[in-house]
Protein backbone atom coordinates (compact mmCIF):
# COMPACT_ATOMS: atom_id res chain seq x y z
CA UNK A 1 0.00 0.00 0.00
CA UNK A 2 0.90 3.31 -0.73
CA UNK A 3 2.80 4.92 1.90
CA UNK A 4 0.65 8.19 3.47
CA UNK A 5 1.71 11.20 4.46
CA UNK A 6 0.84 12.33 8.22
CA UNK A 7 -1.75 15.29 6.84
CA UNK A 8 -3.53 12.09 4.96
CA UNK A 9 -3.41 9.57 7.62
CA UNK A 10 -5.02 12.05 9.92
CA UNK A 11 -7.92 13.16 7.17
CA UNK A 12 -8.54 9.11 6.70
CA UNK A 13 -8.92 8.85 10.80
CA UNK A 14 -11.67 11.66 9.96
CA UNK A 15 -13.19 9.86 7.28
CA UNK A 16 -13.03 7.20 8.52
CA UNK A 17 -14.90 7.89 12.32
CA UNK A 18 -17.14 10.14 10.21
CA UNK A 19 -18.54 6.62 8.15
CA UNK A 20 -18.89 4.84 11.49
CA UNK A 21 -20.36 7.96 13.37
CA UNK A 22 -23.52 7.63 11.01
CA UNK A 23 -26.26 4.93 9.56
CA UNK A 24 -25.55 2.75 7.39
CA UNK A 25 -21.86 2.44 8.33
CA UNK A 26 -22.62 2.34 12.15
CA UNK A 27 -24.28 -0.73 11.50
CA UNK A 28 -21.22 -2.36 11.20
CA UNK A 29 -20.54 -2.06 14.47
CA UNK A 30 -23.61 -4.72 14.92
CA UNK A 31 -21.57 -7.06 12.99
CA UNK A 32 -20.55 -10.78 14.65
CA UNK A 33 -18.52 -11.47 12.38
CA UNK A 34 -20.46 -15.10 11.61
CA UNK A 35 -19.84 -14.70 7.29
CA UNK A 36 -23.45 -15.48 6.39
CA UNK A 37 -22.90 -12.44 4.23
CA UNK A 38 -19.71 -13.96 2.63
CA UNK A 39 -21.79 -17.09 1.89
CA UNK A 40 -24.66 -15.88 0.57
CA UNK A 41 -23.26 -13.38 -1.98
CA UNK A 42 -23.25 -14.66 -5.41
CA UNK A 43 -20.06 -13.40 -6.63
CA UNK A 44 -17.75 -13.34 -3.12
CA UNK A 45 -15.63 -15.98 -4.89
CA UNK A 46 -14.42 -12.72 -6.93
CA UNK A 47 -13.57 -10.31 -4.72
CA UNK A 48 -10.78 -9.37 -3.14
CA UNK A 49 -12.20 -8.57 0.32
CA UNK A 50 -15.52 -10.39 1.07
CA UNK A 51 -18.67 -9.18 2.20
CA UNK A 52 -17.91 -10.24 5.89
CA UNK A 53 -14.09 -8.97 5.80
CA UNK A 54 -15.68 -5.18 4.60
CA UNK A 55 -17.15 -4.95 7.62
CA UNK A 56 -14.18 -6.04 9.62
CA UNK A 57 -12.21 -3.63 7.80
CA UNK A 58 -14.83 -0.81 8.77
CA UNK A 59 -14.73 -1.30 11.94
CA UNK A 60 -10.94 -1.68 12.98
CA UNK A 61 -10.97 2.04 11.03
CA UNK A 62 -9.58 0.67 8.11
CA UNK A 63 -11.10 2.61 5.58
CA UNK A 64 -8.70 2.89 2.91
CA UNK A 65 -8.56 -0.56 2.27
CA UNK A 66 -12.63 -0.84 2.43
CA UNK A 67 -12.62 1.94 -0.25
CA UNK A 68 -9.91 0.86 -2.92
CA UNK A 69 -11.13 -2.69 -2.96
CA UNK A 70 -13.37 -3.94 -5.98
CA UNK A 71 -15.59 -5.98 -4.00
CA UNK A 72 -17.31 -2.77 -3.44
CA UNK A 73 -18.21 -2.22 -7.04
CA UNK A 74 -19.05 -6.14 -7.33
CA UNK A 75 -22.00 -6.18 -4.74
CA UNK A 76 -25.02 -6.90 -7.28
CA UNK A 77 -27.41 -5.11 -5.01
CA UNK A 78 -29.27 -8.90 -4.56
CA UNK A 79 -29.99 -8.37 -1.25
CA UNK A 80 -29.55 -11.76 -0.41
CA UNK A 81 -26.94 -10.75 2.83
CA UNK A 82 -29.16 -8.22 4.03
CA UNK A 83 -32.47 -10.45 4.13
CA UNK A 84 -30.27 -13.21 6.05
CA UNK A 85 -27.90 -11.31 8.31
CA UNK A 86 -28.96 -12.19 11.64
CA UNK A 87 -27.99 -8.48 13.03
CA UNK A 88 -30.11 -7.03 10.23
CA UNK A 89 -26.79 -4.97 9.09
CA UNK A 90 -27.87 -2.88 5.46
CA UNK A 91 -24.77 -4.36 4.05
CA UNK A 92 -26.00 -3.29 0.35
CA UNK A 93 -26.34 0.70 1.17
CA UNK A 94 -23.10 0.49 3.19
CA UNK A 95 -21.41 -0.59 -0.10
CA UNK A 96 -23.43 2.22 -1.54
CA UNK A 97 -22.20 4.67 0.69
CA UNK A 98 -18.50 2.98 0.21
CA UNK A 99 -19.00 3.58 -3.38
CA UNK A 100 -19.88 7.33 -3.21
CA UNK A 101 -17.00 7.85 -1.09
CA UNK A 102 -14.65 6.27 -3.16
CA UNK A 103 -15.63 8.41 -6.12
CA UNK A 104 -15.63 11.31 -4.12
CA UNK A 105 -11.95 10.61 -3.54
CA UNK A 106 -11.08 9.29 -6.90
CA UNK A 107 -10.34 5.68 -5.72
CA UNK A 108 -11.57 3.22 -8.14
CA UNK A 109 -8.86 2.04 -10.79
CA UNK A 110 -9.94 0.93 -14.41
CA UNK A 111 -10.17 -2.41 -13.01
CA UNK A 112 -13.26 -1.86 -11.09
CA UNK A 113 -15.17 -1.32 -14.15
CA UNK A 114 -18.70 -0.51 -12.51
CA UNK A 115 -17.82 3.08 -11.46
CA UNK A 116 -17.48 3.72 -15.70
CA UNK A 117 -21.01 1.92 -16.07
CA UNK A 118 -22.49 3.92 -13.24
CA UNK A 119 -21.40 7.26 -14.11
CA UNK A 120 -22.60 6.39 -17.77
CA UNK A 121 -26.23 5.41 -16.69
CA UNK A 122 -26.77 8.76 -14.27
CA UNK A 123 -25.11 10.90 -17.35
CA UNK A 124 -27.81 9.11 -19.56
CA UNK A 125 -30.51 9.69 -17.20
CA UNK A 126 -29.95 12.95 -16.43
CA UNK A 127 -29.85 14.19 -19.78
CA UNK A 128 -32.35 11.99 -21.38
CA UNK A 129 -34.55 11.54 -18.26
CA UNK A 130 -34.68 7.48 -19.32
CA UNK A 131 -32.14 4.88 -19.93
CA UNK A 132 -31.24 3.19 -23.11
CA UNK A 133 -29.11 0.18 -23.25
CA UNK A 134 -27.63 -0.04 -26.44
CA UNK A 135 -26.62 3.51 -26.13
CA UNK A 136 -25.47 2.80 -22.56
CA UNK A 137 -23.56 -0.50 -23.18
CA UNK A 138 -21.69 1.64 -26.56
CA UNK A 139 -20.85 4.23 -24.10
CA UNK A 140 -19.42 1.36 -21.80
CA UNK A 141 -17.48 0.14 -24.33
CA UNK A 142 -15.83 3.28 -25.34
CA UNK A 143 -13.94 3.18 -21.60
CA UNK A 144 -13.50 -0.76 -21.58
CA UNK A 145 -13.37 -1.64 -25.61
CA UNK A 146 -11.81 -5.03 -24.41
CA UNK A 147 -15.46 -6.25 -22.61
CA UNK A 148 -17.16 -5.60 -25.93
CA UNK A 149 -16.60 -8.56 -28.45
CA UNK A 150 -17.81 -10.96 -25.79
CA UNK A 151 -21.19 -9.16 -26.13
CA UNK A 152 -21.16 -8.82 -30.49
CA UNK A 153 -22.83 -12.07 -30.97
CA UNK A 154 -25.62 -10.90 -28.73
CA UNK A 155 -25.75 -7.79 -29.78
CA UNK A 156 -26.21 -8.66 -33.25
CA UNK A 157 -28.96 -11.53 -32.18
CA UNK A 158 -30.66 -8.51 -30.24
CA UNK A 159 -30.83 -6.66 -33.23
CA UNK A 160 -31.95 -8.80 -35.78
CA UNK A 161 -34.76 -9.50 -33.11
CA UNK A 162 -35.78 -5.63 -33.06
CA UNK A 163 -34.88 -5.82 -29.46
CA UNK A 164 -32.15 -2.66 -29.71
CA UNK B 1 -66.19 -0.87 -17.15
CA UNK B 2 -62.79 -2.17 -17.68
CA UNK B 3 -60.24 -2.65 -14.65
CA UNK B 4 -57.53 0.41 -14.77
CA UNK B 5 -53.85 0.24 -13.51
CA UNK B 6 -51.34 2.95 -12.84
CA UNK B 7 -48.22 1.59 -14.88
CA UNK B 8 -44.86 2.54 -14.58
CA UNK B 9 -42.95 0.50 -17.45
CA UNK B 10 -39.40 1.30 -16.56
CA UNK B 11 -36.90 1.50 -19.29
CA UNK B 12 -36.64 -1.77 -20.23
CA UNK B 13 -40.10 -2.61 -21.08
CA UNK B 14 -39.85 -1.81 -24.30
CA UNK B 15 -37.06 -3.32 -25.81
CA UNK B 16 -38.00 -6.82 -24.17
CA UNK B 17 -38.60 -9.58 -25.44
CA UNK B 18 -42.20 -9.82 -26.09
CA UNK B 19 -43.16 -8.42 -22.51
CA UNK B 20 -45.53 -5.54 -24.16
CA UNK B 21 -46.47 -7.54 -26.64
CA UNK B 22 -47.83 -10.24 -24.34
CA UNK B 23 -48.96 -7.67 -21.29
CA UNK B 24 -51.41 -5.69 -24.17
CA UNK B 25 -52.76 -8.82 -25.59
CA UNK B 26 -53.50 -10.29 -22.38
CA UNK B 27 -55.05 -6.21 -21.11
CA UNK B 28 -56.77 -6.24 -23.92
CA UNK B 29 -58.10 -9.81 -23.52
CA UNK B 30 -59.16 -9.27 -19.44
CA UNK B 31 -60.88 -5.94 -20.25
CA UNK B 32 -57.58 -3.61 -18.30
CA UNK B 33 -56.53 -0.22 -19.44
CA UNK B 34 -52.69 0.44 -18.35
CA UNK B 35 -52.37 3.68 -17.70
CA UNK B 36 -48.68 5.15 -18.10
CA UNK B 37 -47.50 6.93 -15.26
CA UNK B 38 -47.45 10.15 -17.20
CA UNK B 39 -43.53 11.62 -18.01
CA UNK B 40 -42.23 9.35 -16.37
CA UNK B 41 -38.27 9.23 -15.92
CA UNK B 42 -35.88 6.00 -14.67
CA UNK B 43 -36.09 5.29 -11.66
CA UNK B 44 -32.50 5.65 -10.49
CA UNK B 45 -32.12 1.81 -10.03
CA UNK B 46 -28.49 0.78 -8.16
CA UNK B 47 -26.64 3.31 -10.22
CA UNK B 48 -27.81 6.52 -8.69
CA UNK B 49 -27.35 4.64 -4.95
CA UNK B 50 -23.51 3.94 -5.92
CA UNK B 51 -22.85 7.26 -7.66
CA UNK B 52 -24.54 9.93 -5.37
CA UNK B 53 -25.38 9.85 -1.78
CA UNK B 54 -29.00 9.36 -1.07
CA UNK B 55 -30.11 10.12 -4.76
CA UNK B 56 -33.85 9.53 -4.34
CA UNK B 57 -35.12 12.05 -6.98
CA UNK B 58 -36.10 9.92 -9.95
CA UNK B 59 -37.70 7.58 -8.19
CA UNK B 60 -39.68 10.47 -6.28
CA UNK B 61 -40.53 12.23 -9.23
CA UNK B 62 -42.31 8.85 -10.69
CA UNK B 63 -44.51 8.59 -7.88
CA UNK B 64 -45.17 12.02 -7.29
CA UNK B 65 -46.71 11.73 -10.71
CA UNK B 66 -48.48 8.41 -10.39
CA UNK B 67 -49.34 10.22 -7.07
CA UNK B 68 -50.90 13.51 -8.70
CA UNK B 69 -52.35 11.05 -11.13
CA UNK B 70 -55.04 9.91 -8.40
CA UNK B 71 -53.96 6.59 -8.44
CA UNK B 72 -54.13 4.43 -5.04
CA UNK B 73 -51.20 2.45 -6.30
CA UNK B 74 -48.70 2.23 -8.56
CA UNK B 75 -47.86 -1.32 -10.86
CA UNK B 76 -44.94 -2.02 -12.31
CA UNK B 77 -43.41 -4.94 -14.07
CA UNK B 78 -39.52 -4.83 -13.50
CA UNK B 79 -37.88 -6.56 -10.63
CA UNK B 80 -35.58 -3.28 -10.66
CA UNK B 81 -38.22 -0.79 -10.47
CA UNK B 82 -39.89 -2.51 -7.87
CA UNK B 83 -37.35 -2.35 -5.83
CA UNK B 84 -35.97 1.24 -6.42
CA UNK B 85 -39.27 2.61 -5.88
CA UNK B 86 -40.39 1.18 -2.78
CA UNK B 87 -36.84 1.57 -1.52
CA UNK B 88 -37.10 5.34 -1.65
CA UNK B 89 -40.35 5.20 -0.21
CA UNK B 90 -39.05 3.94 2.65
CA UNK B 91 -36.66 6.17 2.20
CA UNK B 92 -38.51 9.50 2.36
CA UNK B 93 -40.91 7.87 4.95
CA UNK B 94 -37.56 7.62 7.59
CA UNK B 95 -35.43 10.99 6.77
CA UNK B 96 -36.56 14.08 6.80
CA UNK B 97 -33.79 15.69 5.80
CA UNK B 98 -34.18 14.06 2.46
CA UNK B 99 -37.66 14.04 2.06
CA UNK B 100 -37.53 18.12 2.10
CA UNK B 101 -34.68 18.70 -0.13
CA UNK B 102 -37.16 16.29 -2.35
CA UNK B 103 -39.77 18.53 -1.81
CA UNK B 104 -38.66 21.40 -2.30
CA UNK B 105 -37.17 19.53 -5.91
CA UNK B 106 -40.32 18.64 -6.41
CA UNK B 107 -42.20 22.26 -5.99
CA UNK B 108 -40.19 23.29 -8.81
CA UNK B 109 -42.10 21.04 -11.12
CA UNK B 110 -45.30 22.15 -9.38
CA UNK B 111 -45.19 18.25 -7.92
CA UNK B 112 -45.65 17.31 -4.35
CA UNK B 113 -44.40 14.17 -2.60
CA UNK B 114 -46.07 11.14 -3.02
CA UNK B 115 -48.38 10.25 0.38
CA UNK B 116 -47.45 7.31 2.38
CA UNK B 117 -50.38 5.21 1.62
CA UNK B 118 -49.45 5.09 -2.06
CA UNK B 119 -49.05 1.39 -3.22
CA UNK B 120 -46.11 0.26 -5.03
CA UNK B 121 -46.89 -3.29 -6.57
CA UNK B 122 -45.36 -6.10 -8.94
CA UNK B 123 -47.30 -6.73 -12.30
CA UNK B 124 -47.31 -10.46 -11.22
CA UNK B 125 -49.10 -9.66 -7.95
CA UNK B 126 -51.92 -7.68 -9.65
CA UNK B 127 -52.69 -10.92 -11.75
CA UNK B 128 -52.22 -13.10 -9.08
CA UNK B 129 -53.69 -11.20 -6.69
CA UNK B 130 -56.74 -8.83 -7.94
CA UNK B 131 -57.51 -10.28 -11.41
CA UNK B 132 -60.31 -12.71 -10.64
CA UNK B 133 -59.30 -16.23 -10.35
CA UNK B 134 -62.67 -16.98 -13.01
CA UNK B 135 -60.45 -15.10 -15.61
CA UNK B 136 -58.38 -17.66 -15.80
CA UNK B 137 -59.85 -20.03 -18.45
CA UNK B 138 -57.81 -22.33 -19.49
CA UNK B 139 -58.03 -22.78 -23.47
CA UNK B 140 -58.77 -26.32 -24.49
CA UNK B 141 -55.64 -26.58 -26.98
CA UNK B 142 -53.09 -24.51 -24.46
CA UNK B 143 -49.51 -26.70 -24.45
CA UNK B 144 -49.15 -28.37 -21.53
CA UNK B 145 -45.61 -27.18 -19.88
CA UNK B 146 -43.54 -28.19 -17.17
CA UNK B 147 -42.47 -24.51 -16.17
CA UNK B 148 -39.71 -23.43 -13.56
CA UNK B 149 -40.90 -19.84 -11.79
CA UNK B 150 -37.76 -17.83 -11.45
CA UNK B 151 -38.65 -14.49 -9.47
CA UNK B 152 -35.11 -13.38 -8.94
CA UNK B 153 -34.03 -11.26 -5.80
CA UNK B 154 -35.98 -8.40 -6.02
CA UNK B 155 -39.43 -9.53 -5.93
CA UNK B 156 -39.35 -10.37 -1.95
CA UNK B 157 -35.81 -9.28 -0.93
CA UNK B 158 -35.90 -7.49 1.47
CA UNK B 159 -39.58 -7.27 1.63
CA UNK B 160 -40.42 -9.92 3.01
CA UNK B 161 -43.83 -9.25 3.39
CA UNK B 162 -44.43 -9.89 -0.65
CA UNK B 163 -43.19 -13.76 -0.86
CA UNK B 164 -40.53 -15.41 0.60
CA UNK B 165 -37.55 -14.61 0.25
CA UNK B 166 -35.69 -17.62 -0.31
CA UNK B 167 -38.21 -19.91 -1.80
CA UNK B 168 -40.59 -17.65 -3.34
CA UNK B 169 -43.97 -19.26 -4.34
CA UNK B 170 -46.34 -16.84 -6.06
CA UNK B 171 -45.33 -17.29 -9.40
CA UNK B 172 -45.61 -21.00 -8.75
CA UNK B 173 -48.87 -20.31 -8.01
CA UNK B 174 -49.72 -18.33 -10.70
CA UNK B 175 -48.34 -20.92 -13.41
CA UNK B 176 -50.48 -23.75 -11.87
CA UNK B 177 -53.93 -21.63 -11.92
CA UNK B 178 -53.08 -20.90 -15.43
CA UNK B 179 -52.88 -24.74 -15.78
CA UNK B 180 -49.02 -25.22 -16.33
CA UNK B 181 -46.86 -27.73 -13.81
CA UNK B 182 -44.40 -25.77 -11.77
CA UNK B 183 -41.32 -27.51 -11.34
CA UNK B 184 -39.97 -27.38 -7.64
CA UNK B 185 -36.12 -25.86 -7.81
CA UNK B 186 -34.17 -24.44 -5.33
CA UNK B 187 -32.77 -21.39 -7.37
CA UNK B 188 -36.18 -19.11 -7.86
CA UNK B 189 -34.60 -16.27 -5.99
CA UNK B 190 -30.79 -16.27 -6.80
CA UNK B 191 -28.86 -13.74 -8.19
CA UNK B 192 -28.94 -13.80 -12.32
CA UNK B 193 -25.99 -10.82 -12.38
CA UNK B 194 -28.33 -7.95 -12.82
CA UNK B 195 -26.09 -4.82 -14.25
CA UNK B 196 -22.87 -6.78 -13.89
CA UNK B 197 -23.47 -9.30 -16.79
CA UNK B 198 -22.38 -6.40 -19.52
CA UNK B 199 -18.52 -6.10 -17.49
CA UNK B 200 -18.62 -9.19 -15.60
CA UNK B 201 -19.80 -11.70 -18.45
CA UNK B 202 -17.94 -15.10 -17.82
CA UNK B 203 -18.38 -14.50 -13.87
CA UNK B 204 -22.51 -13.85 -14.53
CA UNK B 205 -22.70 -16.90 -16.99
CA UNK B 206 -21.76 -19.10 -14.06
CA UNK B 207 -24.34 -17.63 -11.99
CA UNK B 208 -26.84 -18.26 -15.43
CA UNK B 209 -25.36 -21.83 -15.73
CA UNK B 210 -26.02 -22.98 -12.51
CA UNK B 211 -29.71 -21.58 -12.46
CA UNK B 212 -30.65 -23.30 -15.97
CA UNK B 213 -28.80 -26.51 -15.27
CA UNK B 214 -31.07 -26.94 -11.97
CA UNK B 215 -33.89 -26.29 -14.13
CA UNK B 216 -32.90 -28.79 -16.38
CA UNK B 217 -32.04 -31.07 -14.04
CA UNK B 218 -35.88 -31.08 -12.39
CA UNK B 219 -37.53 -31.65 -15.53
CA UNK B 220 -38.58 -27.98 -16.86
CA UNK B 221 -39.48 -27.33 -20.34
CA UNK B 222 -39.53 -23.88 -20.17
CA UNK B 223 -38.07 -21.01 -17.38
CA UNK B 224 -40.90 -18.00 -16.40
CA UNK B 225 -39.69 -14.79 -15.19
CA UNK B 226 -40.98 -11.57 -14.30
CA UNK B 227 -38.01 -8.74 -15.06
CA UNK B 228 -36.85 -7.83 -18.34
CA UNK B 229 -33.43 -8.22 -17.04
CA UNK B 230 -33.78 -11.43 -15.65
CA UNK B 231 -35.18 -12.94 -18.67
CA UNK B 232 -32.10 -11.04 -21.00
CA UNK B 233 -29.33 -12.54 -18.36
CA UNK B 234 -30.87 -16.21 -18.26
CA UNK B 235 -31.68 -16.48 -22.12
CA UNK B 236 -28.42 -14.56 -23.51
CA UNK B 237 -25.61 -16.26 -20.98
CA UNK B 238 -27.01 -19.56 -22.26
CA UNK B 239 -26.12 -18.31 -25.90
CA UNK B 240 -22.57 -18.61 -24.91
CA UNK B 241 -22.80 -21.84 -22.76
CA UNK B 242 -23.64 -24.27 -25.29
CA UNK B 243 -26.69 -25.59 -22.79
CA UNK B 244 -29.40 -27.08 -24.79
CA UNK B 245 -31.11 -23.91 -24.77
CA UNK B 246 -34.16 -23.85 -22.28
CA UNK B 247 -36.68 -20.91 -23.59
CA UNK B 248 -37.09 -18.04 -20.87
CA UNK B 249 -40.77 -16.94 -21.58
CA UNK B 250 -42.16 -13.91 -19.18
CA UNK B 251 -45.21 -14.88 -16.91
CA UNK B 252 -47.51 -12.56 -19.33
CA UNK B 253 -46.24 -14.65 -22.51
CA UNK B 254 -47.24 -17.75 -20.41
CA UNK B 255 -50.91 -16.50 -19.37
CA UNK B 256 -51.26 -15.80 -22.73
CA UNK B 257 -50.91 -18.96 -24.33
CA UNK B 258 -53.14 -20.28 -21.67
CA UNK B 259 -55.61 -18.20 -22.38
CA UNK B 260 -55.28 -19.25 -25.72
CA UNK B 261 -54.39 -15.52 -27.13
CA UNK B 262 -52.82 -15.61 -30.99
CA UNK B 263 -49.05 -16.75 -30.58
CA UNK B 264 -48.94 -14.15 -32.51
CA UNK B 265 -49.61 -11.17 -30.59
CA UNK B 266 -47.71 -12.41 -27.45
CA UNK B 267 -44.02 -11.57 -28.98
CA UNK B 268 -42.53 -14.66 -28.89
CA UNK B 269 -41.00 -14.29 -32.06
CA UNK B 270 -38.58 -11.94 -30.30
CA UNK B 271 -37.19 -14.80 -27.69
CA UNK B 272 -33.80 -15.44 -28.72
CA UNK B 273 -34.60 -19.82 -27.61
CA UNK B 274 -37.79 -20.35 -29.31
CA UNK B 275 -40.55 -22.21 -27.30
CA UNK B 276 -42.19 -23.41 -30.13
CA UNK B 277 -40.76 -26.60 -30.31
CA UNK B 278 -42.89 -27.26 -27.70
CA UNK B 279 -46.02 -27.44 -28.93
CA UNK B 280 -45.56 -28.06 -32.77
Amino acid sequence: MRKLQVMEQEYLNTLSQAFIDKSPGAESALCIQCGTCSGSCPLAAQMDNSPRKILALIRDGCLEEALRSKSIWLCVSCNACLTRCPRGIPVPDIMYRLRVLALQHQMPVKEHKMPDLYQAFVRQVEKRGRVNEARLAVRYGFSHPRDLPGHLGLAMKLLKKGRI
Amino acid sequence: MPMEICFYPGCSFETSAGYSQSLNALCAHLNIRLNSVPDWNCCGSTAFFSVQELSAYPAARVLAFAAKSGAASLVTGCNGCYNTLRKVKKLLQENEQVCSDIQTRLEQEGLKPAPPDLGIRHLLEFFAQDVPGEAWIRDTGAPKLRVAAYSGCLLSRPWTDVDDPENPVMLDRFMQALGFTPVDHRLKASCCGAAHALPYREETEALVERIVRTMQDKGADLAATICPLCQLNLESAQLGLGLPGLPVLFFTQLAGLSLGLPHSGLGLDKLLISPEKLWS
